[in-house]
């Protein structure tokens, strides 16, 4: 059948409505539709293309993946699919950019009636709608990469918070962080159970209500604001030791250490507190052994020597009296030989506690020897001296010692050291007393002689 | 309800290797390699027994090019793949035009062809053996699970050709199945165009 007898008796002319690129051919590859579309696309009108073998304009079509295929549909065979992504198109065509149309081609077998084919190509462009689709996918990778590394990021930043919350939560100390109001942004357990307010309960409240002791607020309100002034930005830590208390009121010994620390422009404190009372319950048991007696619980002799210089030298400054005994347990060693040294001891502990009980809080009283003891009189004249030697001598005398259970009686020999004139010396006052106590023993024992200028030495 | 013969089964396998063999040089020249096409299984039976032979898919999403056809024989021929087979497919038939097309739409074109090409190419030589011109419809693409597809023709009044199919392009070994679709009278037709082509 000829191409003119084709086109007359069917009328192809509908194809132009289709948003489809069409052509149609018959079985010797002759054109015998070539629709609008395909024309625009193509750029060959349909005079050109019409009646000519179509492999001449599109020698691509000869290649066997496609002649195969077509051919197979001339004979009437099911249609061929060609897909743009194998192949891109059939027809060459390209967009106003100058890119290529990429287009999905189906062929399918037109039955002429007379046991031939034709065959029907439809051209669909699909460029508009890959790109798009193009564009999405990548979308969505790039998004898809953007949260995997935003997890990424995000699990970084929980375990760096694990990781200090794990430091915060294990210290011993606490750690406290306050605004530049000294309001409480951060409150380790540490300090929750140091302070008594659970983390809760401190944050966002001043700091200052929370742990200062009472009426202290302001020393420790000066040292944060201090901190605080930038410009004075020295990261330093500043140590103290202070008070602060807990909710209940009573006062825990503290180190504090602060430092400023600015985070996003903004200026906090950061303190570290560290329970001392520990430590200051250890200073003062080594003062104690260290200045105490342990037998009699009184001074010893470098604690008192200590005490005593400072009270003279204050004495002197504003012209003052002051005195000074000696005084000596009689008989001591006939005690310990007949009684045993624990009796002797309990026997020193009781006396030295009849002396402190006996002496004005002013006076100063050591252990300065085995059984001797050494009292310093502020503001007492010789004669006023006398008169406090000789009552501690009475009640000595008087005074039935337990001593396990022994019942003894003891006498002390007491030495006073100042005379008329004033003196500073307190070795020369001590030598005096000490003289003069002898001199109290020589006489009789259980007396008290004052100094008599028997001799310095 | 076994109804076809031994040997028209053995007719019918021996028809189908022709339409492969076919299949198989149509689609060398599409990938410039070696494409072996091998039909290891044929069997026919009841729709109902569908579901047992797709089984290995899983209960996940295949890849299914169905072409639909006409007057002399009505029915469907469904082309299957596993996700992962139609994956190495896709890689094995298209290089560097991967710039202008995401995955899915690549995918989806690439087997759409595949699909086209040994369907029709089975089809047609059937066709053209039984001497018979049959109608087809343009080929479709989808994905779904296996139970929906097959539970569209659970229906007593069709026949099923279960063809299982082995690709075999260079070192890839690659799966599909293959699933004619008959309606009952038209297998009866089938039947006896294979007695007469015995006969021959």
């Amino acid at each position: 059948m000829d191409i003119q007898h084709l086109i007359s008796r069917h009328n192809f002319s509908l194809f132009d409505f289709l948003p489809l690129g069409v052509a149609v051919l018959q079985n010797d590859y002759k054109v015998v539709f070539w629709n609008k579309r395909l024309a625009t696309w193509t750029g060959i009108s349909s005079q050109e293309m019409l009646g000519s073998d179509i492999r001449d304009r599109f020698p691509r079509l000869r290649q066997v993946r496609y002649r195969t295929r077509i051919d197979s549909v001339f004979k009437g065979g099911a249609p061929a699919v060609f897909s743009a992504q194998i192949h891109q198109y059939l027809f060459p065509a390209t967009v106003q950019s100058g890119e290529s149309r990429l287009q999905n081609t189906t062929v399918c077998a037109y039955d002429n009636g007379d046991g031939t084919y034709c065959a029907l190509f439809f051209c669909e462009d699909v460029t508009e709608l890959s790109k798009r689709l193009k564009d999405y996918s990548e979308m969505k990778d790039r998004a898809l990469r953007e949260l995997e590394q935003r997890q990424q990021a995000e699990s970084s930043l929980r375990r760096n918070e694990s990781k200090l919350r794990g430091i915060t939560d294990s210290s011993m100390d606490a750690i406290i962080m306050v605004d530049s109001s000294g309001r409480v942004n951060f409150w380790n357990p540490a300090a929750e159970r140091m302070f008594g307010y659970t983390g809760e309960e401190a944050l966002e409240n001043d700091v200052h209500w929370l742990i200062a002791p009472q009426g202290q607020g302001d020393v420790l309100l000066k040292w944060i604001t201090q901190s605080l002034v930038i410009g004075e930005g020295d990261p330093q830590n500043k140590v103290r030791e202070m008070l602060l208390a807990h909710r209940s009121g009573y006062e825990i010994p503290v180190e504090l250490s602060i430092c400023p620390v600015c985070l996003d422009e903004e200026w906090f404190v950061v303190g570290t507190v560290r329970d001392i009372s520990e430590r200051k319950e250890y200073e003062r048991q080594l003062r104690e052994l260290a200045n105490y007696d342990g037998l009699t619980g009184v001074s010893n002799r470098r604690h008192f020597m200590d005490l005593a210089e400072r009270e003279v030298a204050r004495a002197e400054r504003y012209r003052e009296s002051l005195n000074l005994l000696m005084l000596d347990l009689d008989h001591f060693k006939e005690v310990n030989d007949t009684y045993g040294h624990q009796v002797g001891d309990t026997l020193l502990r009781e006396l030295a506690s009849l002396l402190a009980h006996s002496l004005r809080k002013s006076d100063i009283l050591g252990r300065v020897g085995g059984e001797e003891f050494a009292i310093l009189l502020p503001n007492t004249s010789e004669a006023g001296a006398l008169q406090a030697g000789e009552k501690l001598r009475r009640n000595v005398e008087l005074h039935e010692f337990d001593a396990s259970r022994n019942r003894l009686f003891c006498t002390v020999s007491l030495g006073v050291g100042g005379g008329e004139s004033l003196e500073y010396d307190l070795n020369l006052l001590l030598a005096r007393a000490d003289e003069a106590m002898y001199q109290a023993k020589r006489v009789g024992r259980n007396r008290i002689e004052c100094w008599r200028g028997q001799g310095d030495s | 309800m076994e109804d076809i013969s031994r040997e028209q089964l053995d007719a019918l396998r021996e028809m189908v290797n022709i339409g492969m063999g076919q299949a198989a040089g149509v689609l060398n020249e599409m990938v410039n390699a070696h494409v072996d096409l091998q039909v290891p299984e044929l069997q026919v039976y009841d729709p109902d027994r569908m579901s047992t032979d797709l089984e290995c898919y899983g209960g996940g999403a295949v890849s299914a090019i169905r072409l639909t056809f006409d007057e002399p024989f009505s029915g469907s021929a469904i082309l299957l793949f596993s996700q992962e087979s139609a994956a190495n497919l896709v890689n094995l038939l298209v290089d560097d035009t991967t710039d202008s097309f995401d995955m899915d739409t690549l995918r989806v074109g690439t087997l759409q062809e595949v699909g086209n090409i040994v369907l029709n190419t089975v089809l047609g030589t059937l066709g053209d053996l039984w001497g018979e011109h049959i109608q087809f419809m343009p080929p479709e693409y989808f994905e779904e699970d296996v139970e929906s597809i097959v539970c569209e023709y659970k229906n007593q009044e069709n026949r099923v050709l279960y063809i299982k199919t082995f690709f075999g392009v260079e070192q890839h070994e690659l799966q599909g199945e293959i699933i004619f679709i008959f309606r009952i009278d038209t297998f009866q037709k089938i039947l006896t165009k294979l007695e007469e082509f015995i006969s021959s």
